[in-house]
């Protein structure tokens, strides 16, 4: 009788670990692996995701197979508009900005990018990052980037519906350049007008944080810092407590 | 007489190149500065200074991040509170970078250019694409509206604009 019982239960303990560990198998994680390809700003018109290198040239996306990372093949053209300038990649999509929207596409298995759908907004140049969530979108009307006027805004665009961006808030900037988002914690590069950061755990709500005296163009975003790009200089901020963010470094070599 | 020949002075000046004309359109622009030499050309060598930058990537404890149509920084980040800047490679036009594992690419140009930093004493270019961007976006200031001096491609390539003041332009945007 024990003998059977036994069995009975060493049976049940191996189905049962042989359950758990078939679901195990199917989860896929959709986060990207960085550690063969690092991170860029959020001014970048390159982006290696997976093998393939992404280029945006001002009208369109082009791909190439860099699966051999020292031999590039160019594969294919995809045309996305008008004054593309930028590309963000985020789990398997592609989020390019440019100076009539943002333009969302979808990483195909083999690498093909497919247009899934995009958000218009005021000709502008627009850096776009995002969490998955929302898109934060920064407008800038210098000369250079808008050739009729045109507005210097940070856009919060809902994209957990990807199929159907909306717009969800504007909030007034003096002319923004890169922005960056982790940790619920955004950074919008404001040039002159300093490095803007911002509490985005209410989003589309942002609470601002502080604003640092930064000349800021762009910024990297790390786990707990941040990289931040100035005309000749590059700073560091620690962002892991949001009540005391600070600059650990910065960085203007003479030589 | 002596006023007449005056008067014939002044209109024989006014109607000659000597002075400028009512119609010379005179305005501030940009001009092309051309690179003389060879623009595949890509070096590496000791750190430089940080001047214009543009944009920036990170990996591996290390920051790359390019000086304008210039050239490539490479920094040791390992310890943050103490950046090096322990490399600078030289690739004319270029303003874009990306890697993967040990090959980091930028824009060269008009090509695509990818490099082994597996050893940062032994940076050499494995590989190189051409046509990476339309060759007619050399031909004028990106993002810019106004008057510059039109691109004379047998000066070579343009590897900026400055700021001049512009006789008469021929070319606008």
């Amino acid at each position: 009788m024990k003998k059977i019982i036994l069995n009975i239960f060493n049976i049940t303990l191996l189905v049962g670990l042989m359950i758990f560990t078939s679901c195990e198998s199917d989860v896929v994680t959709k986060a990207p692996d960085v550690s063969s390809t690092g991170v860029a700003g959020s001014l970048a018109r390159f982006s290696v995701v997976g093998d393939y290198l992404y280029v945006v040239d001002n009208t369109n996306l082009n791909m190439y197979d860099v699966t051999q990372a020292d031999n590039p093949v160019f594969m294919k053209t995809v045309n996305v508009g008008q004054g593309v300038e930028t590309i963000f990649p985020f789990a398997d999509q592609l989020f390019i900005g440019s100076e009539n929207g943002l333009f969302i596409y979808d990483i195909a298995p083999d690498g093909t990018p497919e247009y899934i759908s995009e958000y218009q907004h005021f000709t502008s140049c627009d850096p776009v990052a995002t969490d998955g969530q929302y898109a934060y979108v920064t407008l800038r009307s210098a000369n250079e980037c808008n050739l009729n006027g045109g507005i210097d805004v940070l856009e919060v665009i809902d994209v957990s519906d990807i199929q159907n961006p909306v717009l969800m808030r504007q909030y007034e900037m003096e002319g923004p350049l890169g922005v960056g988002i982790r940790n619920d914690v955004l950074f919008v590069c404001d040039v002159e007008a300093g490095l803007k950061i911002f509490n985005a755990q209410n989003a589309p709500n942002l609470t601002p944080i502080t604003t640092l005296d930064i000349e800021a163009r762009d910024v990297i975003m790390l786990e707990t810092t941040a990289l931040v790009l100035a005309p000749n200089k590059i700073f560091q901020v620690d962002f892991s407590d949001i009540n005391d963010i600070k600059i650990i470094g910065s960085m203007r070599i003479e030589i | 007489m002596k006023k007449l020949l005056f008067y014939c002075l002044i209109l024989s000046l006014a109607s000659s190149s000597c002075l400028p004309q009512e119609d010379d359109l005179v305005v501030m622009g940009l001009k092309p500065v051309y690179m003389n030499g060879d623009w595949k050309a890509i070096t590496s060598m000791s750190p430089q200074p940080l001047q214009n930058l543009g944009k920036f990537y990170y990996k591996d404890e290390m920051i790359f991040v390019s000086e304008t149509r210039q050239g490539i920084h490479i920094i040791d980040n390992t310890n943050p509170e103490n950046p090096q800047n322990v490399k600078f490679i030289a690739i004319p036009g270029v303003l874009d970078i990306a890697i993967k594992n040990n090959i980091l690419y930028a824009d060269n140009f008009t090509d695509l250019v990818a490099l082994n930093i597996a050893d940062l004493e032994n940076i050499e270019v494995v590989n190189r694409v051409e046509n990476l961007y339309p060759e007619h976006q050399n031909y004028y200031p990106a993002n810019f509206e106004g008057y510059f001096e039109c691109v004379d491609p047998e000066k070579g390539v343009v590897i900026g604009w400055e700021e001049v003041e512009l006789r008469n332009p021929q070319c606008r945007r």
